[in-house]
């Protein structure tokens, strides 16, 4: 059913009230009644607010740091020992590399590469079998100087052939 | 009240300390004898322990097993002597000797190190000088290999020569040695056929065994007195010490330091070793890839050597008896004190004769030797004892 809405509110007795003589006071009064307490509620929500991420700022940082020690302290978990020890491992193995690789550039036998590349390989797969042993116990001394030897033996096999390789070139000469 | 209490506390902390005090101790933990015949057969299983063959009182096998300990508490000692592996037992006449795995390793820890030495780091710069090589006599390597059960260190000694070696290093102020020694004896009939299979062990053969004799040994040493009738040795990456080799098959990789008193009847294929004979006598046959040979003396009588080989150094040293000497070769140099000949590589790898030396006095002839090498070194050194 249609409606005039004009009709509507002539019908009611709103137009026919008067305002009281105060009105415009009382109303200023409420509204700046109802602002402060607005003011209030908003100044409570916006505190917790911050201090929720405050405390969300702190658990991620506490989480952070935490886990950032925890990598801190294995790296530094290592011994003095055990960290010599990596470092003599390196040496080793970069000499151990530089090495094969010049016997590679004075060796023309594919035998000859062949039978070496194999005792390398064997000598490495016993040195994988000791890292373990050395892993159970990194303090030993006497598992170091198997591990050491083992690398040792490798490079002087790659000095040694080398130096052979020499004496009949200079020979040939 | 309080301070009874602190006194009594004290008081059992010293009785703990004392209870835990660490003694050098030696124990015989294991124990079995076994009645053999002449078809008795017999296989030992070692892993990383010593084992030392020795012979039998009468035709019965013993195996007698020791623990010694240095630095541990008594505690520990009865923990790790329950966890010791060893099993033996006869079945159908052939006896089997099991010695497992060690529970743990020999401990020497560094506990407190600032600057420790760089363990073995100078080994790299080690060069082998390929010129000084000094004769030796037969007598004189003896001497060096001989096994003798006197010379052998005590544990205790040990413990303290490796105390003395840790306290010299620099910077390590705070460290503990504990160390233990295994020590299998068995005693055998000489007549046993014996076969022994070792993983990082010592073993020492004391006396002479007649029956067949095969070993395989990986890491560790293996001496003996007198190597007769063996099928087959294989040793790798281990030590080799042997006064006396008699007939048989010898089988050697990586051997750092292969010393062999005398050799009559054998064959060996070597490779990647570095190997001394003190007397090479009949019929020695050498297979070789990469090893250096040191052949110090040859006997009387030792008709004939050969020696076939790849990339080798080869020492010898002049003999005092008369020879013939034949080398064949391609790409190897032949050193003799100042003059250097060589056989310069050939395209399809043909070998020429590079010396031949007839013998001069047939009435003091010893044999002949015969070197066929390819990219090999031969240095003759003169002998000292001949030209003085």
């Amino acid at each position: 059913m249609k409606q005039d809405l004009r009709e509507l509110f002539k019908e009611t007795d709103l137009s026919e009230k008067k305002l009281p003589m105060s009105h415009r006071e009382e109303f200023i009064k409420k509204l700046s009644q109802k602002r402060h307490n607005n003011e209030k509620k908003l100044s409570s929500a916006y505190i917790a607010n911050i201090a929720a991420s405050i405390l969300i700022l702190c658990m991620l940082s506490y989480f952070l740091f935490y886990q950032n020690s925890n990598n801190q302290n294995e790296f530094t978990n290592k011994t003095f020992l055990e960290t010599q020890v990596e470092e003599i491992e390196n040496t080793y193995l970069k000499n151990i590399e530089k090495e094969w690789k010049n016997f590679l550039i004075v060796a023309n036998d594919k035998n000859l590469i062949q039978r070496f590349e194999q005792k390398l390989e064997e000598l490495d797969s016993d040195y994988q079998e000791i890292s373990i042993k050395y892993k159970k116990e990194p303090n030993n001394i006497l598992i170091i100087e198997e591990l050491i030897d083992n690398l040792s033996t490798r490079l002087q096999l790659l000095k040694d052939i080398q130096e052979h390789i020499h004496i009949l070139n200079e020979a040939n000469v | 009240m309080y301070n009874i209490k602190s006194v009594l506390v004290k008081c059992l902390m010293l009785l703990l300390f004392v209870s835990t005090k660490v003694f050098a101790q030696k124990e015989h933990v294991y124990s079995k004898v076994f009645e053999t015949d002449i078809e008795t057969t017999a296989i030992l299983n070692i892993s990383e322990s010593s084992v030392s063959i020795e012979s039998s009182p009468d035709d019965k096998v013993y195996v007698d097993y020791y623990l010694e300990f240095e630095g541990y508490s008594i505690e520990e000692i009865n923990k790790l002597k329950k966890e010791f592996n060893i099993e033996s037992n006869l079945n159908f006449n052939h006896l089997t000797i099991l010695v497992g795995e060690l529970p743990e390793s020999n401990n020497v820890i560094i506990e407190d190190n600032k600057e420790i030495i760089n363990v073995g780091i100078n080994r790299q710069e080690d060069k082998i000088n390929n010129q000084l090589v000094n004769y030796k006599s037969k007598d004189s390597l003896l001497s060096e290999i001989k096994v003798d059960k006197s010379r052998k260190k005590s544990l205790g000694e040990v413990w303290k020569k490796l105390k003395d070696k840790i306290s010299k290093i620099k910077g390590v102020s705070n460290y503990s040695i504990k160390a233990f020694e295994t020590n299998l004896i068995i005693k055998v009939p000489s007549s046993l056929k014996f076969t022994i299979n070792g993983r990082k062990s010592f073993i020492t053969l004391n006396e002479l065994i007649n029956g067949e004799l095969s070993i395989n040994l990986k890491g560790g040493k293996l001496r003996a007195k007198n190597l007769q009738n063996v099928k087959r040795v294989k040793i790798v990456d281990a030590g080799f010490e042997v006064e006396e080799i008699k007939n048989g098959i010898f089988n050697l990789s990586s051997v750092r330091s292969g010393k062999i008193g005398s050799i009559k009847n054998a064959s060996i294929t070597s490779e990647f070793s570095k190997i001394e004979i003190g007397e090479v006598k009949e019929r020695v046959v050498i297979n070789d890839f990469n090893s250096e040979y040191k052949f110090y003396n040859f006997s009387s009588n030792f008709k004939q050597f050969d020696l076939f080989s790849e990339y080798s150094k080869v020492h010898i040293f002049d003999s005092e008896f008369d020879y013939s000497f034949k080398v064949i070769g391609n790409n190897t140099v032949f050193y003799n004190g100042e003059t250097a000949i060589s056989m310069q590589p050939t395209k399809n790898g043909e070998k020429f004769t590079m010396i031949e030396k007839k013998s001069n006095d047939v009435n003091s002839f010893g044999g002949h030797i015969n070197m066929d090498i390819i990219h090999g070194a031969i240095y003759s050194h003169k002998n000292k004892k001949k030209s003085e």
